[in-house]
């Protein structure tokens, strides 16, 4: 996250500005009367300001909370600032390429949501997207032109992405969208929106490269907690529905929810309906 | 809640769809009306809601106008008779509000139960199967009638309702009324066996609310869209279903110390 080129000087003067304006806030000069404070500051990757006041995810981190001594030796202080930011990005949340939630914090996020599905009877639509022909667009314009439409495509889901739902990369071409309490209608206005503005984004891609078109295939689960699933279930049954739109002629979406006669079924133990069936 | 509540709040659920839960609800209404009884009836199966086209009655507004619009239940009340039995209806086929989302239901549980107060009773038509809104309104009244058939696929939906219920929601009072029984030897055999998976898989008791026997004079009422209790009140179905509704109205008068301190609706569940 920060590497050798940031310019430390301009680093450490940032740094004493905060000082300053953290001093200042308590209402303290920055005379001795504080020489042994100490501030607590806490870094959360992929945070936006707007998330963190919404209070969404707060739990969701530990681990992060790092000292800053506010009279101590700031090379010092800086050196493991460094250190920690360092880690921090390398366990981070976010994709590097995309932006992106990456899929690690996917499949966390993932989880807690099915469980607020269970727990509030609240129903939850998992997306799963992938760039149709993208081994063409990789083969024919090579791999950088690749990367710039992964990164297009993430920019269409960065920027449409509503409050309250989550947009991950969780794979080379393949993406992720987590839209908590969306049924199968809602969910689908919400999928149909991101394919429409995929298909008008930039396809000049190299200065010889020019795609004829630019599309995704989507498949969307809708999980209301009938029957129970791990995540990894879930993200099988909106595969399943992807690879249906890709056989069907790609750029396109399908929702599946998971209904009421499948629930019934794996509710129901095969015990208690022989039970039940003989009396 | 400063007074005591004297609404007793109902649903009517079945495992799945077919075994008569609508017409049911509806008649329960009518006869709990013809004891005197205030009734409200919520039609709260908001993908295929038809209790409007059951009755032949064409309110002007629905509970999506309550969600959408900001109106007022008051406003969306359809009177089923002069004084006493009313109906908020739910659109039929409208597309993408089959689930409500936690907030809306809140929203409609909370103007429920501020309107609730004339009524003696609330009897909430919900929609077939274990999907999201099913079980939230479920577990929020009072009691709950579960509808079966004496067939066997009924039974197994019903008994995965109730499982559900039971398990994940921690509710544990379930009344079990038999419909299109040829008989009651045929019904009685078909709430055992409910009664009994109940007891062993889940160490659960379930109560037997009644029966009522198959009757062609229910479609009959159906297509001429006029409550069985009314369209032909001395066939065998609206005979069964009267004895019903004393049931009901004595487990409001036995449960009144119990409803007198909890809203019609408790956004919590009983369980």
């Amino acid at each position: 996250m920060i590497s050798d080129e940031i310019d430390q000087a301009r680093l450490l003067e940032e740094l004493e500005r905060l000082e300053r304006e953290i001093l200042g806030r308590c209402g303290k000069g920055t005379d001795d009367s504080l020489s042994r404070g100490l501030l607590l500051a806490r870094v959360i990757p992929g945070m936006t300001e707007d998330e963190w006041y919404e209070g969404t995810g707060a739990a969701a981190f530990e681990n992060s909370w790092m000292a800053f001594p506010l009279n101590g030796n700031k090379v010092e202080a800086l050196a493991k600032l460094n250190e920690k930011l360092e880690k921090l990005a390398h366990a981070g949340d976010r994709d590097y390429l995309s932006g992106l939630y990456n899929r690690r914090f996917f499949l966390r996020v993932l989880k807690r949501e099915m469980t607020k599905a269970e727990k509030y009877c609240m129903p939850l639509a998992l997306a799963i997207a992938d760039i149709d022909d993208f081994k063409e667009i990789n083969d024919t314009c090579g791999h950088v032109a690749g990367d710039k439409i992964v990164k297009h495509v993430a920019d269409v889901f960065n920027s449409g992405i509503r409050a309250g739902d989550y947009a991950a990369r969780i794979g080379g071409d393949e993406f992720a969208l987590i839209l908590p309490a969306a049924g199968a209608a809602e969910s689908g206005t919400v999928v149909k929106r991101f394919l429409e503005r995929v298909r008008d984004i930039d396809k000049q891609i190299g200065e010889d490269c020019r795609l004829l078109r630019c599309t995704l295939s989507l498949g969307v689960a809708v999980y209301t907690g009938f029957p129970l699933m791990t995540p990894e279930q879930l993200i099988a049954c909106a595969d399943k529905e992807l690879y249906a739109v890709k056989r069907n002629g790609k750029d396109g979406f399908r929702v599946t929810p998971v209904d009421d006669a499948d629930a019934a079924e794996s509710v129901v133990r095969n015990d208690e309906k022989h039970f039940l069936a003989r009396g | 809640m400063g007074k005591s509540n004297r609404t007793f709040s109902l649903s009517v659920l079945s495992g799945k769809g077919g075994v008569g839960k609508t017409s049911l609800a509806v008649n329960l209404a009518f006869g709990l009306h013809d004891m005197n009884i205030n009734t409200l009836l919520v039609d709260c199966d908001l993908g295929l809601a038809n209790l409007d086209v059951m009755l032949g009655v064409s309110p002007g507004k629905n509970i999506h106008d309550v969600l959408k619009h900001g109106l007022s239940l008051e406003e969306t009340v359809c009177k089923l008779e002069k004084r006493g039995l009313d109906l908020i209806p739910s659109a039929s086929g409208v597309v993408g509000v089959p689930e409500l989302d936690e907030g809306r239901r809140l929203f409609i549980i909370e103007k429920l139960n501020n309107f609730l107060s004339d009524y003696r009773f609330l009897i909430m038509d919900l929609g077939a199967g274990i999907g999201p809104t099913v079980l939230s309104f479920a577990r929020m009244t009072h009691r709950r009638v579960v509808v079966v058939t004496p067939e066997p696929t009924s039974l197994t939906d019903a008994y995965a309702l109730i499982k559900v219920l039971f398990m994940k929601h921690g509710v544990a009072d379930f009344d079990v009324l038999v419909n299109m029984a040829r008989s009651e030897e045929e019904a009685v055999a078909g709430y055992e066996r409910i009664r009994a998976a109940c007891d062993k898989f889940l160490g659960l008791p379930v109560r037997y609310l009644g029966h009522v026997r198959r009757d062609d004079m229910v479609s009959k009422s159906v297509s001429r869209q006029k409550a069985l209790v009314r369209f032909a009140p001395r066939s065998p179905a609206a005979e069964d279903i009267t004895r019903i509704v004393e049931r009901l109205s004595e487990m409001r008068a036995n449960a009144r110390d119990d409803i007198a301190g909890v809203s019609p609706l408790s956004p919590d569940g009983v369980g």
